[in-house]
């Protein structure tokens, strides 16, 4: 039964793997939602599966009859996706804010634009003197 | 009007504050002097205690489960170092408050000098290994700020900078030393150390090599002698006081204080003659290069230290009570000389000696001064300098082994700093009948600058009339702390006149040649500095080169690493996941992963809906349009909230239906704002198949460990405890909500806060955009 969880948990890290690799910040975040799913998958199998028996206490009884699912790496799934979805959403607003100040979501562009950015805030580092008599030149 | 009588009231008051700084240095120097002096005091009323061989033993516990305790031994050697730091250090700390009265960092100064003063304190009198290194280390410090006095200036800081990487190095291999010493003693009380032999000991050789490592760069020896010179960028009195008389002397001390207990060896008998004799001959020659007074004071202040290290290297009592006679008398003429140095730049405000004469004339204080400092220098009787080298001669003559290499390099030495004690006295102070410079335009001396050191000179008299009085006791104090007991055939008495003798021939000897020297100086400094530039650059260039290599090789890491190119980034961390992966799975034991019954039996349903996330999968990667690949990431979020449902998880699976639609309407309204795709998704066609193989190299590895781990044996125990507690404990029937909002409730508030957190910090990026966005229009 985990057999198949395992193959897809593999796929989805290769398909994650392959967009973060990309040039465009788009894929990349898109890279990260497959690697967050495949990160629960990792977790729910690693749980061992049942099928259909949910980890319900009947009616009645005091504790839950044998072989049911198991609770605990679902609730670590629970947070891991309500987490997930955080830094995804934070991830979302800064890709789009760096793409409204740098104007590009190339990753390689955005590597360059920030070594030519170092040498301008030298330049704002120089006295307010000097800058005055360049500008009266 | 008003504004105008403001800042005049403003610039009064800053007038007034400036005064009460200025006297604030005075007073602090003036109360931290007073200090050292009583603690002078304190140590003198031991003194007939201690030279009767009955050490002085404070303890207290400081870190008792790591065995440093703050311990402190005072024996013959601890109290003459004592002796030096307490009184030369009031002495300066007297000329200081005089020195930075108007100096805007002078309370800094102050500061750190006092510091450095209960450092050394603490160093030469600590009874535990530990507590003795970090009192080392912290000399280290202080003189790194004290040198960098005036950081404004780089060459300063450059300076400071080599003396910490220098001192630095060494104090590293001395803690590793002091370990090993430690571990192979059994014990961190340097009182019970001293009383072993180690020499014996398989460690031997390390601690030696790692000690006198330490030992060689802190007392600036041969090869490490460079920083010494370039440490005079400090101000005089501080080059006075750690360069001259104390702090370059810690190395000295260790090396007095280890004797017992690693002297003796042909390996310390080797080393120490070596670099000590290298150090005095050849300092003794820079030193004439150099039309600096200050600087040609730091090269007789290493040849001084080299003579030292030179003496130590034996174990005959003659050669040691000559060696700690010398520390002595040099700490008391090379201080004075270098506060003459202090105040002649002060006055003049040059310190070259090609511009300076007939200083006499104008400064008799301090030409009185420089000349009682300089005759011990030179070792005129009958100043207590003389009575120093007549033992340095008398025991270089006996010396075991190498008596007439010693006794040349020493010849050599003490001419050659005969004649620059002559030769100040001649130039600088004699009054001449034509001076090089204008004597008028001289800046007025305060009085803490003039007449307290006199002391010391004073004393180098003083102590060379009456020798057996202070000069001896304290010596063979120290002498008798190194050899670990008196000598059967007692010490060598501390007199003016032994009689003709060989030594005393060497005397007048050297005498006679360094006055030549002084008379032809110009000459004679002219020809080293012809012969020095043949020779091949020296080992400042070596430490600049060590210096640079290691920039360079960070900067290329640097480059390597940090690149800022977050492709390159995150390819590292995949594939340092992958191999380490790989290697934790090559090294573990071979288990069977699935069997062919367990795959058969996967019903045909689960098999489509592995079959539509692996077509999602590919979409999401193919898609040339970014709704396209929306879509297909809805759908495998959607299929993968199925397949919880199916395995008995419907929290699960509404929780990832909800936060499934929640991204793709997100992402869409994101995506409208954001550019297409272009094709430049891998760089080229190489970078694509490159990532690919990456790519799937990861997922390969990743369904290998998973499928290994499920089929290792399950420890559910934990799950047992919440089914069991579930309803009994927690009255609740849903096993996954109890194990979240109560055995985990902790875990649950941390994730709330961790959304919430990210709520607003993408609430505050997109405001922050907004507002921006607002002042340019």
């Amino acid at each position: 039964m985990e057999f198949l969880l395992c193959i897809l948990a593999g796929v989805l890290v290769a398909g994650a793997t392959f967009m973060m690799l990309d040039r465009n910040m788009v894929k990349f975040l898109f890279g990260i939602i497959l690697l967050s799913n495949a990160a629960n998958l990792v977790i729910f199998a690693g749980g061992r599966v049942v099928q259909g028996r949910p980890a319900f206490i009947p009616d009645g009884a005091y504790v839950p009859p044998d072989d049911i699912a198991n609770a605990l790496p679902q609730a670590l799934i629970l947070t891991a996706i309500v987490i997930g979805f955080g830094l995804l959403s934070y991830a979302l607003v800064l890709a789009y804010r760096s793409y409204q100040e740098i104007g590009t979501v190339d990753m390689d562009e955005i590597g360059m634009k920030r070594v030519l950015g170092d040498d301008q805030d030298d330049l704002a580092h120089v006295p307010a003197e000097n800058k005055n008599q360049e500008s009266v030149k | 009007m008003v504004l105008f009588g403001f800042s005049r009231r403003c610039k009064h008051f800053f007038r007034t504050m400036k005064d009460i700084m200025n006297s604030a240095v005075r007073i602090f120097f003036t109360l931290v002097a007073t200090g050292s002096f009583a603690l002078f005091a304190l140590l003198l009323s031991c003194f007939a205690d201690i030279t009767a061989g009955n050490p002085v033993v404070l303890a207290y516990e400081w870190v008792p489960a790591l065995g440093v305790n703050l311990d402190f031994y005072i024996d013959g050697l601890a109290l003459l170092f004592a002796l030096l730091i307490t009184g030369i250090g009031g002495v300066i700390f007297l000329y200081s408050a005089a020195y930075f009265a108007k100096d805007k960092q002078g309370i800094r100064v102050g500061i750190y000098l006092s510091l450095f003063a209960l450092s050394m304190l603490g160093l030469v009198t600590a009874d535990n290994l530990l507590t003795l290194f970090v009192f080392w280390e912290l000399t280290t410090l202080t003189s790194f700020f004290l040198i960098g006095t005036k950081h404004e200036k780089e060459d300063a800081r450059a300076k400071a900078f080599q003396a910490l990487i220098v001192t630095g190095l060494g104090g590293l291999a001395f803690l590793a030393g002091v370990i090993l010493m430690g571990q192979a003693a059994g014990t961190y009380r340097i009182s019970d150390i001293i009383e072993m032999d180690m020499t014996g000991h398989a460690l031997y050789p390390y601690i030696f090599g790692l000690v006198a490592l330490g030992c060689m760069t802190k007392s600036a020896q041969f090869p490490f002698h460079f920083w010494l010179p370039n440490a005079m960028a400090a101000p005089s009195p501080i080059s006075a006081y750690l360069h001259s008389a104390t702090m370059v002397k810690a190395g000295i001390f260790i090396l007095a204080r280890f004797h017992p207990t690693l002297g003796g060896t042909d390996l310390w008998f080797y080393t120490l003659l070596v670099l000590g004799g290298v150090t005095a001959v050849w300092a003794s020659v820079l030193a004439l290069r150099e039309k600096d007074l200050k600087l040609m004071m730091a090269y007789t202040t290493l040849m001084a230290l080299g003579t030292i290290t030179l003496y130590l290297s034996s174990d005959s009592p003659a050669s040691i009570q000559a060696g700690m006679a010398f520390l002595l008398v040099h700490a008391l003429y090379k201080a004075t000389l270098f506060l003459v140095v202090g105040n002649i730049e002060k006055a003049t405000g040059t310190r070259d000696w090609s511009k300076l004469s007939s200083l006499g004339r104008v400064m008799p204080f301090t030409a009185v001064c420089a000349g009682l400092a300089a005759l011990s220098m030179a070792g005129i009787p009958p100043f207590l300098g003389f009575i120093g080298k007549e033992l340095i001669y008398k025991s270089a003559l006996t010396f075991p082994g190498f008596s007439w290499l010693v006794t040349a390099q020493m010849f050599v030495a003490a001419s050659l700093m005969a004649a620059i004690a002559f030769f100040v006295i001649l130039h600088v102070f004699r009054p001449a009948a034509k001076p090089v410079m204008p004597v008028k335009k001289l800046k007025q001396i305060p009085p803490l600058m003039k007449y307290p050191y006199m002391v010391l000179a004073l004393l180098g008299l003083a102590m060379g009339l009456y020798p057996a009085f202070g000069a001896e006791m304290l010596t063979n104090a120290a002498a008798f702390s190194i050899l670990g007991a008196v000598p059967a055939d007692g010490m060598t008495d501390f007199k003016l006149w032994h009689g003709v003798n060989t030594a005393l021939l060497l005397s007048i000897l050297t005498m006679v040649t360094a006055l030549f020297m002084a008379l032809r100086f110009a000459q004679l400094s002219a020809f080293v500095t012809r012969i020095l530039a043949w020779l091949p650059p020296g080992c400042e260039r070596g430490y600049n080169r060590c210096m640079s290599a290691i920039q360079a090789f960070a900067h290329l890491v640097t480059d390597i690493l940090q690149n800022g190119r977050q492709r390159f980034y995150v390819m590292t961390c995949f594939a340092t996941l992958i191999a380490l992966t790989a290697l934790a799975y090559i090294r573990t034991p071979f288990v069977p992963y699935a069997n062919m019954a367990d795959i058969v039996a996967i019903p045909w349903y689960q098999w489509m809906i592995a079959a539509v996330i692996i077509l999602g999968v590919m979409i999401t990667i193919l898609a040339h349009g970014r709704l396209l690949a929306i879509c297909a990431l809805g759908v495998i979020g959607t299929t993968v909230a199925v397949l919880f449902s199916m395995f008995g998880a419907p929290d699960v699976a509404m929780t990832q239906f909800m936060v499934e639609i929640l991204v793709v309407i997100i992402m869409s309204i994101v995506m409208l704002r954001l550019p297409h795709f272009t094709g430049k998704a891998h760089g080229s066609r190489a970078g694509r198949l490159r990532d690919a193989i990456v790519a799937c190299v990861a997922g390969v590895i990743v369904t290998i460990v998973m499928l290994r781990i499920t089929y290792t044996p399950f420890d559910r125990s934990m799950t047992d405890y919440y089914e069991q507690n579930s309803y009994v404990a927690a009255h609740g029937r849903n096993i996954v909500n109890v194990v979240l909002v109560d055995f985990r409730a902790m875990d649950t508030l941390g994730e709330i806060m961790v959304v919430a957190i990210a709520g607003l910090a993408c609430f505050a990026l997109v405001n922050l955009g907004r507002s921006k966005r607002k002042a340019h229009s």
